[in-house]
Parts: C-alpha cells; sequence; structure tokens
C-alpha cells in the first residue's frame, strides 16, 4: 500500500508513526510511505518584502525540524519512504499531493495544536476528508 | 495492529464501502483481527412510540429491528466470507445521538479502531462530512477511518 501521511510535528505524528511502523502487514517492504509537512503560506506582501529566498529557506527550516526526527525514527525501522514539505492550505496541499503520489490512503491527525483544537475536531482533518476520495484514517 | 475493528453499518453503499475498507485492515493484521458490526435503529422508533398512534410503535420498531437485523447478517455474510472472525451489535439508542452510542460501544468491546463510511456532502455546494461521522471522531477511544462514497 502507499500511504501519505501528513505530519504537523504535533504529539500525535509519534503516535501514528509508532502505528504505522508497528504495522509490518500495512507497511511491509513493497510498501511506500510518503511523509509531508505544510508550511503556511507566507502572503505575497510580506514575501515580497523579505525576498523569496529568505521566506522559502524560513519554511524550509520550519519543516526540517518537523522532518529531521520523522526521518531518524524511520530509518531506525527500515521503512520505505520519501519525506518532503510545501507550503500553502493544509488540506489542500494534502489533497493535492495525495492525488500526485497516487496514495491509496491518507493518515494523520484528528486534531491540531492547542487545547481546544484536541477537543474538536482540527478543521485541516475536516477539510481534508471532505475533499478526499481515498480512505482517511484520523489518529488520536 | 488494528485488531479489533467496529464497523458502523446502515445499509447503505457508504457503509458497504466502509465494511470493505475494514475487511482490508483486518486483512493487513494478517488475519488475526476481529470485526463487529454495529446498528443502530433510528430514534424515529422513539418518536413514535410517544404519538397517539402509539400502538404502532411495537410493530414499526419490531420492522425496523427485522430490517436491522438483516442488515448485520448481510455483513456478518460479508465478513465470515472474507474469513474473518465476526460479531454484530444492535442497538436501539431510545434518543441517544449516534455517535455517543457507537463511541460508548467502541469503549465496551475494546475496539482498536472504528470504521465509518461518510456522504462527504451536506447543505447546498458545500463539501462537508456527515455530522454523525464527526461527531463519531470526537468521541471514539481510538483511530477512526473515514471512508467516503
Amino acid at each position: 500500500m502507499k500511504i501519505l501521511f501528513a505530519a504537523d510535528g504535533s504529539s500525535f505524528t509519534l503516535k501514528a508513526l509508532e502505528f504505522l511502523v508497528g504495522n509490518k502487514n500495512m507497511l511491509g517492504p513493497e510498501d511506500e510511505l510518503i511523509v509531508l509537512n505544510v508550511q503556511d503560506a507566507i502572503s505575497a506582501q510580506i514575501e515580497r518584502k523579505l525576498g523569496s529566498g529568505d521566506v522559502t529557506a524560513y519554511q524550509a527550516k520550519q519543516a526540517d525540524a518537523v522532518l529531521k526526527p520523522i526521518n531518524e525514527f524511520l530509518d531506525k525501522h527500515a521503512v520505505n519512504y520519501r519525506c518532503s514539505w510545501s507550503a500553502g492550505a493544509a488540506a489542500d496541499q494534502i489533497i493535492e499531493a495525495s492525488k500526485r503520489e497516487g496514495v491509496q490512503m491518507i493518515v494523520m491527525g484528528a486534531h491540531g495544536h492547542g487545547l481546544l483544537s484536541r477537543m474538536l475536531m482540527g478543521s485541516v482533518a475536516q477539510n481534508v476528508l471532505a475533499e478526499s476520495e481515498i480512505p482517511v484514517l484520523l489518529v488520536k | 495492529m488494528y485488531k479489533r475493528i467496529l464497523v458502523a453499518i446502515d445499509g447503505s453503499s457508504t457503509s458497504d464501502k466502509a465494511l470493505s475498507a475494514a475487511l482490508e485492515m483486518a486483512s493487513c493484521s494478517g488475519g488475526k483481527s476481529a470485526i463487529a458490526l454495529i446498528h443502530v435503529l433510528d430514534e424515529m422508533a422513539y418518536f413514535i412510540g410517544l404519538d397517539p398512534y402509539a400502538g404502532q410503535s411495537s410493530s414499526v420498531t419490531s420492522l425496523m429491528r427485522e430490517a436491522g437485523g438483516k442488515i448485520l447478517a448481510d455483513g456478518l455474510q460479508t465478513v465470515q466470507s472474507a474469513g474473518v472472525q465476526g460479531e454484530t451489535i444492535l442497538v436501539d439508542r431510545l434518543g441517544e445521538r449516534l455517535a455517543e452510542t457507537v463511541a460508548a460501544k467502541a469503549v465496551a468491546w475494546d475496539a482498536s479502531l472504528v470504521v465509518v463510511g461518510t456522504h462527504g456532502r451536506r447543505g447546498i455546494g458545500r463539501m462537508m462530512m456527515g455530522s454523525g461521522a464527526e461527531q463519531i471522531i470526537r468521541l471514539a477511544p481510538c483511530p477512526v477511518l473515514v471512508v467516503r462514497l
């Protein structure tokens, strides 16, 4: 199975990863895991002021902070995976990546950061569910 | 990993899709999974019981129970013919919210995964998931696999 894993660096991220590597039948040698981190888009106005190079460098640094521990974790478990990041609206980016990569399932957290959003369902998860044509596994 | 999978079914094509996704997850666990099918009788029966023609309620309820039983039996057959251990749960929810009932059963049955189907569309031109599915996600004690029609 080819799976898209949307990682936001919140506490659920590790939980979801542990589940994924714990399930050898779902993520065996022939399966592939695409890890995606989405960074907030910076408004064009600010980007012009700061220079797009600086903005991209900042986003890359932020994405790196999320992806690096994931890299290390997945390397340890010998998973066939690929990490990437993009900037924009999270749900849109996740849906787009799922189509581009032709994955069979999306795995993500049911909630985002913060206390309130932990009680409610995250808007990103909600939007992904509304748009996705493939099954979405929400880890909580 | 997901050894105990609870699937909410209502006989719709959406719930058929949820069931096949659950079977796929079960096959991922190398045949060691168990699937419980849950069907919740609509609260309509409850209201019928309150109206002046309450005498009808028992026959309507029994019809619904019969229909629910058939949905579950059909589902169980699908599960068993896939070689997965299955059981069924039929619930009269008596005014309780569907999501609360499903979440409570997920706790009681010690489910490690809940699978629900959603129609994905509600309201005019607005893409949203079924509110029932959303509440299940919020209340479930475990991960939820959401399958869209």
